[in-house]
């Protein structure tokens, strides 16, 4: 377990209402390796964001972390105090959000949101910072970084914006980036140049990527890894090519055939039935139960365990009885 | 029923929007500048089609939609539907087409009226298009759309998004219009809930003889969802061929980039997007020639200087780009184009 550089271990993150505590994340393991892309696939509401935002020990209130270790380098980063956890924010670790627009601040020139970080964490003059900035902007395929370094977000297009975050998320150096939906506000040729540009930083420092998608074509594309959430767990986990050839969980397996493809000739797109369930009291069971089409009896006594499918502990799993045997059919 | 019968015709359709300059002193001295959202668009629906528009954002596919139901007026050009000419008519008298031309939006959220009730909101469109029979208009076509009679009761916020997009739907289709314009109509939904919604739209479509403008910038869903493929670029068709041909035979550069940049959910096939060389540009800067050539990577002098015009390259298929129209000369580029192409 020492050579992973984060490991989530038992997580569970709570949101309490009056009307109960609505159990976001329950009891996740996620370990992520040097230099590795692990992905978190599923559809809204399935907690991948509330576990990207708890490894950064920023889960928005009134949301808390309720159990669990985050351990980060072999130290657990729930344990440090505020001021330690924002030096390791944007140098160890940082974040590309889902909507570059907003997460630039709209009062600041592009300069002063790219050296701010810099002067902070690097312990550098300011016109190094500027010099380095300007460094970025050309890696980044920006052809006029002086002129954009001096613009507003408002003034600039939405590609050009994430490419900005990116490039502002790798200047340190950082060994974990936690990029969260990247690429869903953009255009998928501009999805594509981003995502490139991004692999290519990542090379470049060896960085370890937890990429938050629901975008199971682009996780089959960018990661090494793949877990796949539903209503607060991870119902699978397994290399990317074990994921897409043998799907173990009905959810992964429906998930991946209601994505329409190019390739496809049948117009009807197989569709999963119903919606996710409450996450207040969740039922004891399998939380896919309701909606799955394998489902026996049993799936709704008892908790469910994983099983383990690969050749090591940990190298697939997948939370379901018959995992064995959905593994077996054919994708 | 005649199924190739035309039943929408747009012939060199304009929106230009006017806008400041940015600078103070240009208020005053009444400076402006256009943006040309659509700059000469055709295009023909037949009865029972669905017509599929795909672009990046920024391109004018949300604005084509509008125009040609005349919720934006038009510049320049002639919508002709079910052949009246609708172009110049009032909108007094527009009520009475819209009857047969409805439209269905990307956020069910903003779309659908907080404040009332689901029974309410569709029985309100029933009312202005002067409906008696509302009530059981408004509980068959629920029911039509997959959802129950208890949903009637609600209000928007108590339904899922997959659940307020059936709603959408059931709007629109409760009116028994001809022709559907459906913009962005899954983009805010999950792909779970994006399956059931296309399946019901087509369930609709084979049921009450629909004709669909479906806009997305998603293609593999335009593939599943349409007959027709045409892809807008600034303002412009550049390439319009029947679904299966726009992805086997993709003649265009930047219908090409846009197919091969699409991540397909598999394991097997490598992603290997050809990009264009530059961002997008702007609609408001001025490209002389084809609007394509700042980005094209099969760009020659031809492409700086003169327009290509939309022509058809067999029975289905029609693109706009001088590949094509220059003799044998560019045979090897469009050999480089077509072996890239999967």
């Amino acid at each position: 377990m020492n050579q992973n550089l984060l490991s989530v271990e038992s997580l569970r993150v709570v949101f309490p209402t009056t009307r109960g505590n609505i159990l976001a994340v329950d009891n996740i393991d996620l370990a992520i390796g040097k230099a590795e892309t692990v992905g978190l696939v599923g559809e809204s509401g399935s907690g991948k964001t509330i576990t990207g935002r708890a490894v950064m020990n920023l889960v928005p209130r009134p949301g808390k972390i309720a159990k669990g270790k985050i351990v980060f380098k072999g130290k657990n980063l729930l344990s440090y105090t505020p001021d330690q956890m924002r030096s390791i924010r944007g140098k160890e670790i940082s974040a590309i959000q889902q909507d570059p627009l907003s997460s630039l601040n709209p009062a600041f020139k592009v300069q002063t949101q790219m050296t701010d970080i810099l002067t902070l964490h690097k312990s550098i003059n300011k016109s190094e910072a500027i010099s380095q900035s300007v460094e970025i902007l050309k890696q980044l395929g920006i052809t006029n970084p002086a002129q954009v370094m001096q613009r507003y977000p408002h003034q600039l297009s939405g590609g050009m914006a994430q490419r900005i975050m990116i490039g502002i998320a790798f200047s340190c150096g950082p060994s974990l980036v936690i990029a969260d939906e990247p690429t869903t506000a953009l255009d998928v040729i501009t999805q594509a140049a981003v995502i490139e540009l991004m692999k290519k930083f990542q090379k470049k420092s060896d960085t370890s990527v937890l990429f938050i998608t629901h975008n199971l074509g682009l996780a089959a594309k960018v990661c090494d890894k793949i877990a796949v959430m539903y209503a607060g767990k991870i119902v699978e986990f397994a290399d990317v090519r074990e994921i897409f050839r043998h799907p173990s969980h009905p959810y992964t397996k429906s998930l991946l055939t209601s994505v329409p493809k190019i390739s496809d000739t049948a117009k009807k797109i197989p569709s999963i039935i119903g919606g996710m369930p409450n996450l207040i009291n969740p039922p004891k069971g399998c939380r896919f139960y309701p909606r799955c089409s394998m489902r026996i009896p049993a799936c709704k006594e008892s908790e469910i365990k994983f099983v383990e499918l690969g050749p090591q502990i940990g190298s697939h799993r997948s939370l379901c009885l018959r995992a064995q045997e959905i593994s077996e059919i054919p994708a | 029923m005649n199924s190739s019968a035309t039943l929408l015709e747009v012939v060199g359709l304009k929106k230009h929007f006017q806008g400041g300059t940015g600078k103070f002193q240009d208020f005053f001295l009444r400076k402006h500048t256009t943006v040309k959202a659509l700059d000469g668009v055709d295009l023909r629906i037949n009865k029972g089609e669905s017509f599929g528009i795909v672009g990046e954002s920024g391109c004018g596919k949300s604005t084509l939609g509008r125009t040609v139901l005349r919720l934006l007026d038009p510049t320049e050009g002639k919508i002709v539907f079910k052949g009246t000419d609708i172009t110049n008519i009032p909108q007094k008298e527009m009520r009475n087409f819209r009857k047969n031309m409805q439209l269905v939006l990307q956020n069910p959220y903003s779309s659908l009226n907080p404040r009332k009730k689901i029974k309410d909101i569709i029985s309100e469109t029933l009312g202005f298009h002067g409906f008696d029979d509302r009530t059981e208009r408004t509980k068959r076509v629920i029911q039509e759309v997959g959802l129950k009679l208890e949903h009637l009761e609600r209000y928007p916020h108590e339904l899922s998004g997959g659940q307020r997009q059936r709603v959408a739907i059931a709007r629109a289709i409760s009116i028994e219009p001809e022709f559907v314009v459906l913009d962005e109509v899954t983009s805010s939904l999950d792909v779970s809930v994006q399956a059931q919604i296309i399946n019901l739209l087509l369930e609709l479509k084979e049921k009450l003889g629909l004709s669909y403008m479906f806009i997305s910038h998603d293609l593999a869903i335009v593939k599943h969802m349409c007959d027709k493929v045409a892809v807008m670029y600034l303002g412009k068709i550049v390439e319009e061929a029947d679904a299966q041909s726009i992805f086997s035979d993709t003649l265009h550069p930047y219908t090409k980039s846009l197919v091969s940049s699409i991540p397909s959910p598999e394991v097997e096939s490598d992603w290997k997007p050809t990009l264009p060389r530059t961002e997008i540009e702007t609609s408001l800067t001025t490209i002389s020639g084809c609007r394509f050539n700042p980005r094209c990577p099969f760009v020659f002098e031809r492409c700086k200087v003169e327009e290509p015009e939309l022509s058809s390259r067999g029975s289905s298929h029609a693109v706009s780009c001088h590949l094509y129209h220059s003799g044998g000369e560019n045979q090897k580029k469009i050999e480089l184009l077509k072996e890239e192409t999967v």
